[in-house]
């Protein structure tokens, strides 16, 4: 009975939460632009893909797909390169400062991300930065620096020092005991930085609105946006295009689930 | 093999003296035990060698050459740590040829190495494993057997059995002593066992507080201690000490190991509290001058508690300490 009442609680969770995904991709099936009327049944009329045609060759999606994708690749690369260098040495080196550093990155995160729009606007503006993927870029990976350093760090103190020393004596240097050792059995860590920088470029709005305003650079939140105007928004195609934007950041969760289950867990149980 | 000579090595942590000076030689081919209490510094002098740490001051040599600033993989050593310290993510294979691919060894002459390490401590089987799917013997012969594959000139053991059971523990001490005799390299052991110490050393030295208290063989130091701490703490069950004064000698103590009493034909009488059956032998504890004796013994007293039982000591075997400075009195 307590199994039965259970499977219940989150049947009905699963379909609350799930609800919302089916309908957006249920109107992006429907050959008319309804959205909101009484026509709309839990299984389209008639199926049909145009909307995801015109997405793609009649809209300038196809390039913001790529701006989205090179721009999350590049700041989850430079991300990672940028946060596993600093948590490590944060973790394994005597610092001069390290608690004030760490006190410091986490303030940083203190700030809601609006409140930075402006600074952040003449900063880019003042190095000509606005308009170019490279301002964004910056931007993106600074701010999303702190939490990952963080998270690595705590991570990395967990490994024991021992294997590090085995690894130094065996014959590794220090970037070797980092790339052979640490990095192999922090995966669980990488990861969830890896997701956490991956879907907040990928699904970020409000900076990206500020510094890309040329639609040929736009990214796809910004993209998908464009769609809707004061007079008439295309509900078709953007449901179309947001099934679209929500497949890379789902493939991304369903590859990494393994390491993201044994990540959380992994810091609780010693070496 | 090679021999190791540190000079005058001291090592400060947080403005805390772990080493004091220390100067100590091990001779090519040697095995040395480094014993001595939790905190002592035994592990920090094995680290210093290894080139994992610094020396605040002081020099260390290895065949005559000073290794300052010369990195751990260029000193032709090897380490097994207490932890086992193998890398998780690489099966047993690939644990033992880590240092070999690292120094770009040809693959024939990998493979080679690997299955003669792994026929020497029975890992044939265990190759393919990872080490979370070893138990803790296992584990530890992959440690041993990734320090052996690189042949190296000196190994080095940082408490490797204390995570082990005993009956294993026993099993492993005879691995290691025959590897030594095979290989002749030459090792430098730190536990605070004692029977690993006096069971695999050639020489052991005692440390306490940073410092080299004494070093001899295994005979010389549970024969002659130099002070109290070392009469101490060499030797199960611990040696007896107390007051000498019962003896006419004043501000001196008297020690007397617990297989140098006799019971039964003395003058002495001590009252006695209990037994215990240990197997080979019976311990018993006895109330003499006010301080609790252990005296082994083979067969059982049959006594009741507070019953007076006459005492012999070994006057050949005793030992005297000077009360203040606690430095051996006698020859």
């Amino acid at each position: 009975m307590k199994k039965f009442f259970s499977l219940l609680v989150l049947l009905i969770f699963s379909i609350y939460s799930t609800f919302p995904i089916w309908h957006i991709f249920n109107v992006s099936l429907r050959s008319d632009n309804s959205f909101q009327n009484d026509s709309l049944h839990f299984w389209p009329d008639s199926l049909s893909w145009k909307n995801y045609e015109i997405v793609f060759t009649k809209t300038l999606f196809p390039t913001w797909l790529f701006n989205s994708v090179m721009i999350s690749v590049m700041v989850t690369i430079l991300g990672l390169i940028l946060s596993i260098t600093a948590a490590y040495a944060l973790s394994r080196f005597s610092v001069q400062g390290k608690k004030g550093i760490l006190t410091f990155l986490l303030a940083t995160q203190m700030f809601p991300a609006t409140m930075l729009l402006l600074p952040f606007y003449i900063l880019l503006s003042q190095f000509h930065l606005l308009n170019n993927f490279w301002g964004l870029l910056i931007i993106y990976s600074s701010s999303a620096l702190p939490f990952c350093v963080w998270q690595l760090k705590s991570y990395f103190d967990t490994l024991p020092f021992e294997i590090e020393d085995a690894a130094r004596v065996d014959g590794c240097n220090r970037w070797q005991v980092l790339w052979k050792i640490v990095l192999p059995i922090s995966k669980p860590a990488i990861a969830i930085t890896a997701l956490f920088q991956l879907t907040t470029a990928w699904s970020e709005y409000a900076m990206a609105s500020v510094v890309l305003q040329d639609p040929q650079m736009q990214t796809l939140p910004l993209g998908l946006k464009s769609f809707q105007s004061s007079l008439a928004t295309e509900w078709g195609l953007y449901a179309a295009a947001a099934v679209i934007v929500s497949l890379p950041a789902t493939l991304a969760f369903i590859l990494l689930s393994r390491y993201l289950i044994s990540g959380l867990t992994l810091g609780s149980v010693k070496g | 093999m090679a021999n190791v000579e540190f000079q005058s090595i001291s090592k400060t942590f947080d403005q805390q003296n772990i080493l004091k000076s220390v100067d100590l030689k091990i001779k090519s081919g040697e095995f040395l035990v480094l014993v001595g209490p939790s905190g002592c510094g035994k592990s920090t002098l094995l680290r210093l060698l290894a080139g994992l740490e610094q020396p605040t001051s002081g020099e260390i040599l290895i065949d005559g050459r000073n290794v300052k600033g010369v990195q751990p993989k260029d000193r032709g050593l090897a380490m097994v740590f207490q932890s086992y310290a193998l890398y998780p993510h690489l099966t047993v294979k690939e644990n033992l040829g880590f240092a070999l691919t690292l120094n770009k060894t040809p693959a024939h002459e990998m493979e080679k190495k690997i299955q003669e390490v792994a026929e020497i401590l029975r890992l044939t089987k265990l190759l393919s494993r990872k080490p979370g799917q070893l138990s803790g013997g296992q584990r530890q012969r992959v440690a041993l057997g990734r320090s052996l594959v690189k042949n190296p000139k000196i190994i080095l053991f940082d408490e490797p059995l204390s995570n082990l059971d005993a009956a294993l523990r026993s099993r492993m001490r005879y691995e290691i002593k025959k590897i030594h005799q095979k290989t002749k390299s030459t090792m430098i052991y730190v536990t605070h066992d004692q029977t690993e110490a006096t069971t695999l050393g050639d020489r052991i030295a005692i440390l306490n507080s940073g410092k080299i208290i004494q070093l001899g063989t295994a005979q010389e130091i549970f024969n002659k201690p130099v002070n109290k701490f070392v009469a101490g703490f060499v030797g199960s069950p611990e040696m007896n000490i107390l007051p000498a004064e019962f003896l006419g000698h004043k501000n001196i103590d008297f020690g007397i190991r617990p297989d140098d009493i006799q019971i039964g034909d003395g003058t002495a009488q001590a009252s006695f509290e209990l037994e215990e059956y240990m197997g080979s032998h019976y311990m018993i504890y006895a109330r003499f001058q006010g301080q609790l004796l252990r005296i082994t013994r083979s067969q059982s007293v049959s006594k009741k508690t507070g019953d007076l039982i006459p005492l012999n000591f070994n006057m050949a075997k005793a030992h005297f300490f000077d009360r203040v400075s606690e430095l051996r009195t006698n020859s």
